[in-house]
């Protein structure tokens, strides 16, 4: 009897996790293919309709939403790593005031999304912003990048780049101050360059860090909808309709459950591939030095 | 590259993105102060009015308790389940092990828009929506399986043989792991809970999609329907922003140290 007890304890030491993550999760996973599968007029989910509902994205609208989402995630990858690599380097050197620097540029960490996004709505209005008053006072003009449709989509890659960086600056930061002094020293007697350092030790010594970077921020990227949902709603003329408020909206907004469900499918596919490539390449390898 | 000398731009440039990373929020604070309500760039007058409006004069104290109780419910609850998972991870062998742990860390990636639909449909037949339950659910879920990993690196890191000993001194399970593993484990459960506190007070979509009523807004949801409403008010959105942004920061301000010890050392390993 006390042998059953302690060979089942394990498992019921991990069930309450189990069946939370279960429920809120997988299930649902399930449920949003059953969904994306059948016809539905508002909360009813009728017969199976084979692929019609992704025909929805398939037409002009689903086409430039697909196109604006990579845009907006490849520009915001691009951008955020290579402003942390940057940085990164530069707050390896011995400065003076090293510390305070390293606390002042982590600071958008602290903003939430929403108030990334309130702000730079203030920041950007063609009113009071602080960029259309210089844009007046100087070149005697407006400016309402909001307003413009590759304004609004490069104001909010700009936005989000802003709020995201730094998250990718502490990784970076951390790959970088692992990299011994030695193999800088062997290479400067060698009569390296700095850019021969750079491209000959950093990028493979912390090649491996950028690559998880890149994987986890284009997770958060591609499934981002609150920064378009409060700084442009999609708008205007579709311009920032992201695949992710695609599905939020087709949802809570124009109740098509079928055709938000669909879209929601295709949005999981992608991360599920990237996914299964990360853990593959990394966390196996992770997992087992952890084994004890 | 730049370990030895730093090149002679580095303070420029330092000094070019620290302003980028400030001058937003300084700007925003300003914005805050102008009673005038930011219709005007520079009114040059200053007061705090906007401050004891979004205080007193609207909903956002309610805001302010709602988002505190779903908050640490869910740290309470993302804690105590992960701490339990963690414990059977970390020192029992058992089949599947691993499976599970990848089979979490998969979980973990599940976007949140893919189940939100799902999610507000089973809430709905629940009558689960607009309640504290169904966003401590959900944020708990959420957070389990990060929290699991984290804290199961942690335990990791303890050595075992103390409570081996206790275990051949006729000490019981559960006797030993809250005499001898938790008192251990405390800065990583800080740390943690710090991390879900500080997710559960930013998060957004989920709660606008699962609580939208007027008396069971979170933080968040109420200051996105500040601008709604009240579309030119920018003074007070701003006001309601600054205080917002003001607990994650003192959090972070004073549990800093725990923060930095409770993660390095769960990442020893």
């Amino acid at each position: 009897m006390n042998s059953i007890v302690s060979r089942a304890s394990p498992y019921l030491l991990l069930a309450p996790a189990a069946i939370i993550i279960f429920a809120i999760t997988l299930y649902p996973i399930v449920d949003l293919f059953w969904i994306a599968f059948h016809a539905t007029n508002y909360f009813q989910i009728g017969s199976f309709n084979g692929g019609a509902n992704f025909l929805s994205l398939l037409n002009q609208s689903g086409m430039r939403s697909l196109g604006s989402t990579a845009i907006f995630v490849i520009a915001s990858d691009v951008l955020a790593l290579s402003l942390a690599t940057f940085l990164a380097l530069i707050l390896e050197a011995p400065l003076r005031n090293r510390g305070l620097f390293r606390t002042i540029v982590m600071v958008p960490w602290l903003v939430s999304q929403v108030v990334t996004a309130l702000l730079w709505q203030a920041l950007l209005d063609p009113n009071f912003g602080p960029f259309a008053h210089f844009a007046r006072a100087v070149f005697g003009m407006g400016f309402a990048p909001l307003g413009d449709e590759t304004g609004a989509l490069v104001s909010m890659i700009v936005a989000n780049v802003w709020r995201s960086y730094p998250f990718a600056l502490v990784l970076m930061l951390a790959a970088l101050q692992s990299i011994p002094s030695e193999m800088y020293e062997a290479a400067r007697l060698d009569g390296a360059t700095r850019w021969q350092e750079f491209r000959h030790i950093s990028v493979p010594m912390a090649g491996q860090t950028a690559l998880v970077v890149l994987i986890l921020l284009t997770f958060e990227y591609l499934t981002l909808v609150t920064i378009p949902f409060i700084m442009t709603s999609g708008g205007p003329n579709e311009a920032t309709y992201l695949l992710s408020l695609r599905v939020w909206r087709e949802a809570f907004t124009n109740y098509h459950f079928g055709f938000s469900a669909a879209t929601g499918v295709v949005v999981f596919c992608i991360n599920l591939l990237l996914a299964l490539f990360y853990i593959r390449r990394f966390a196996t390898k992770g997992g087992a030095d952890v084994q004890r | 590259m730049f370990r030895d000398k730093a090149p002679s731009w580095a303070y420029f440039a330092l000094l070019l993105t620290s302003f980028g990373a400030v001058a937003p929020l300084a700007w925003l604070f300003l914005l805050s102060l102008d009673p005038n309500q930011g219709v005007a760039s520079t009114s040059g007058i200053y007061s705090l009015k906007n401050y004891a409006s979004v205080l007193f004069q609207s909903m956002m104290g309610q805001y302010f308790l709602n988002t505190t109780i779903v908050a640490l419910m869910t740290v309470f609850c993302t804690l105590s389940c992960a701490t339990l998972g963690a414990y059977a991870a970390s020192r029992y062998r058992f089949r599947g092990r691993e499976p599970i742990m990848i089979g979490l860390l998969l979980a973990s990636m599940t976007p949140v828009i893919a189940v939100l639909v799902p999610l507000y449909a089973m809430a709905a037949k629940l009558q689960l929506l607009n309640t504290y339950s169904i966003l401590v659910i959900v944020f708990t879920a959420w957070q389990l399986p990060g929290t699991l990993w984290l804290i199961r690196s942690f335990m990791n890191s303890i050595p075992a043989e103390l409570e081996e000993a206790a275990l051949v001194d006729g000490c019981g399970r559960a006797r030993a792991f809250f005499r001898i593993v938790l008192p251990q484990l405390v800065p990583g459960l800080v740390a943690s809970g710090l991390i879900v506190f500080v997710y559960v007070w930013n998060e957004f979509i989920i709660a606008v999609s699962l609580s939208a009523k007027q008396d069971m807004r979170l933080v968040s949801v109420g200051l996105y329907f500040y601008l709604s409403d009240f579309g030119v008010e920018w003074g007070k959105i701003a006001a309601g922003a600054i205080i917002s942004i003001i607990p994650p920061a003192m959090l972070f301000l004073f549990l800093q140290r725990q923060l930095i010890h409770g993660l390095s050392a769960g990442a020893v390993k």
